[in-house]
Parts: C-alpha cells; sequence; structure tokens
C-alpha cells in the first residue's frame, strides 16, 4: 500500500476523530469541575444546530446535482413528494427513502421530462 | 379505582441501534461503492479504498482525497483540505450532549463518537429529541459501529466490482444519486416540530444561497450558523420561547 495513503489515512482520521470526540471530552471534564447549568442562549444555539444541519446537509445533497444536471427537476419533485407522502402514512424512514430513490430512478430514466 | 401505572421506558440497546442504523446502511452502502469505483478510476487498489474509508471514514470528503491525491496534490494539502471540510463536525457533539445531558462514559464515548458523521448525528438528534428515554450510549454505538462498517464495506465491494457498474439497469444507477437527498429529507420529515419552522425556512435559504456562491462545505457551515442566528432572533426579538428554553429562561 502507498505510504501517501497510510499518511492521509491516519492524519485526516485522528483530525476527524478529534473534532467527533473531542467536544465531548472537554464538556464532560468541564462538568466534572463545574456543575452550573449553561446561559439561555448557549441553549438555544445548541438546540438549533440539529434541525439546521439537517437542512443544510439537504440543500447540499440536492442544489448541485440540479445544478450540474437541471432535467433532473421533475424527477426529484417526483421522488421528495413520494417519499413525503410514504413517510407520513407509514412513518417510516427506511422503506419511504428507497422507495423514493427507486421512483426517481424510474422517472429520471423513463419520463425525462422537465420543468 | 383502578391506577394505571406507565412502566418505564426501557433504554434501546446495542442491537437495536443496528437495526436502527438501516437507513444509513441503505444509503451508505451505494454512496461508498461509488467511493470504491472512483478510487479505482484514480489508480487506488480496493484495499487502499478500504484503509481510507475506515481510517478517515469522512464521507463525501473522500472523493476529494482521491481526487487530489489522483491529480498529484501533496498529502499535507490534501489532508488538510479534508480536514478544514470536516470541521463542522465540531459543532455535532456539543448539540448532542445539550440532549443528553447525562455523565457519559468516556471510554464508550470515544467509540461511537468515532463514527458521528452527518447522518449518525441526525439519528441520534432524531431519537434524543423525540424519545429521549430509550436513547443509550450502547444504541449509539450500534448505530454508529454498523454504519462505519457498511460505509467500508462498500468502499471494497466498489474497489472491487468497479467495472460491473455499467451492468446495472439504467433505473438503478439513477436511483442511486438520489439516495442522499432522500435520506436527509426522510431526517428532516422525522426531526421537525412546528416550532422549527423558522430555522428549517432560514437554512434552506441561506446554505442554498451559499452552495451557489461559495462551496459545498461552506454551505453547510454557514446553513448551521444562519440556523443558530434564527433560534438566537425567534428567542430575543420575536419572544417565542420553546417549552425547555422558557423554563431556562425563568429560573
Amino acid at each position: 500500500m502507498n505510504l501517501e495513503i497510510i499518511l492521509v489515512g491516519i492524519i485526516v482520521g485522528i483530525a476527524n476523530f478529534a473534532s467527533r470526540f473531542g467536544p465531548f471530552y472537554v464538556i464532560q471534564k468541564h462538568q466534572q469541575n463545574s456543575q452550573k447549568r449553561g446561559s439561555v442562549w448557549i441553549k438555544i444555539a445548541l438546540g438549533s444546530i440539529g434541525i439546521a444541519a439537517i437542512s443544510s446537509m439537504l440543500v447540499v445533497a440536492t442544489l448541485p446535482p440540479l445544478m450540474e444536471t437541471p432535467n433532473k427537476s421533475f424527477a426529484m419533485l417526483v421522488g421528495f413528494l413520494t417519499l413525503a407522502g410514504l413517510y407520513f402514512k407509514f412513518k417510516q424512514i427506511v422503506p419511504a427513502t428507497l422507495t423514493a430513490a427507486l421512483a426517481y430512478g424510474l422517472v429520471y430514466t423513463y419520463l425525462p421530462f422537465s420543468f | 379505582m383502578s391506577e394505571h401505572k406507565i412502566p418505564p421506558v426501557q433504554a434501546a440497546g446495542f442491537w437495536q441501534g443496528a437495526k436502527d442504523s438501516q437507513a444509513i446502511i441503505f444509503t451508505y452502502l451505494p454512496v461508498s461503492f461509488a467511493f470504491g469505483v472512483s478510487a479505482t478510476q484514480f489508480g487506488f487498489t480496493p484495499w487502499e479504498a478500504l484503509f481510507l474509508s475506515c481510517s478517515m471514514y469522512a464521507g463525501a470528503s473522500q472523493f476529494l482525497v482521491v481526487a487530489l491525491l489522483g491529480s498529484g496534490t501533496s498529502i499535507w494539502m490534501t489532508a488538510l483540505t479534508v480536514i478544514a471540510l470536516d470541521i463542522r463536525h465540531l459543532l455535532y457533539g456539543p448539540a448532542l450532549q445539550n440532549l443528553i445531558q447525562d455523565k457519559l462514559d468516556l471510554k464508550k464515548t470515544a467509540f461511537w463518537a468515532w463514527g458521528l458523521t452527518d447522518e449518525v448525528f441526525a439519528s441520534g438528534m432524531i431519537k434524543l429529541s423525540q424519545r429521549r428515554q430509550e436513547w443509550s450510549e450502547s444504541w449509539m454505538l450500534g448505530v454508529s459501529l454498523f454504519s462505519w462498517m457498511s460505509w467500508a464495506l462498500g468502499s471494497f465491494l466498489g474497489g472491487l466490482f468497479a467495472d460491473q457498474v455499467s451492468h446495472l439497469p439504467q433505473f438503478l444507477q439513477a436511483a442511486l444519486d438520489f439516495l442522499l437527498p432522500a435520506l436527509f429529507l426522510s431526517f428532516l420529515l422525522a426531526a421537525f416540530e412546528k416550532k422549527h419552522t423558522l430555522i428549517v425556512a432560514v437554512c434552506l435559504i441561506v446554505s442554498a444561497i451559499a452552495c451557489y456562491f461559495i462551496n459545498l462545505s461552506a454551505a453547510i457551515f454557514i446553513g448551521i450558523l444562519s440556523g443558530i442566528l434564527a433560534g438566537l432572533f425567534k428567542h430575543y426579538i420575536l419572544k417565542q420561547h420553546d417549552d425547555e428554553f422558557g423554563e431556562a429562561h425563568e429560573s
């Protein structure tokens, strides 16, 4: 195996581990020394991160392929509508996600229609 | 008169976590397969693709790693670029800890936090915000470990069977492209509550603008920051207090 690849894998792996585990470590150690609850604005900020991250990731996963290939728009709309319909009906992520992807694939391949 | 006692909710365990990681596994397998194919096209072996997926576990950033290394960029520049792209992960720990509130077993946390990707974070956040009593570190470990294994397996298989992809029916090849957007919309639908309307609307608009004018990784980071600002705006300017923050405000 190429030495460059091993080095990049190890360096990025350590950095990723530090960015994922580091905050837990710091917070836990801080909590041991101080029992004070954080201020309201910090709680609001932290409470907003989750839903904000999911919303942003949805945009980042959707927009670039759409900008690159605008004729995916109709298939994407069908995929999203299928997903929303199935999710609200059955409240299950896995079948809704897979069926929506299949609907997208079928529409994009066999109904090449765009807005 | 009969009294109905509500049985205490039992925390979900490791295998429940493994089961709940299905949505991520079904998405990771094809996406990491595509990574394995891409790595092979840039001259990497299947074992090298597997090693990169196991060691850095950086999702979409890995596509950039093989492209940069394959085009002769130095390892330091490559490493720095990917680290900068993944810096958003720093926000995930505090966000989860804010919902967990209990003391964590740091040894166990180190294992599941290793696999705290965007999707695992979203899954953990949904569990914590909707069924907090069912959340446990063992459950998180199950989600995290099985997601990681599926990512590694998909990369290896992609490297091995790179030349077979073109034999798949065309609609299936197209369907693979839509798995990530579909997964994130599923997460959004699962996590969404009425109180999030302003934050979600602001995030969608701001990250779309950032995605168009800047780049993908900046768009996620800027989107998260705009969501935080929207949350603060809602609380302090619009005076719309969510229950948990309202209580904290009064105490």
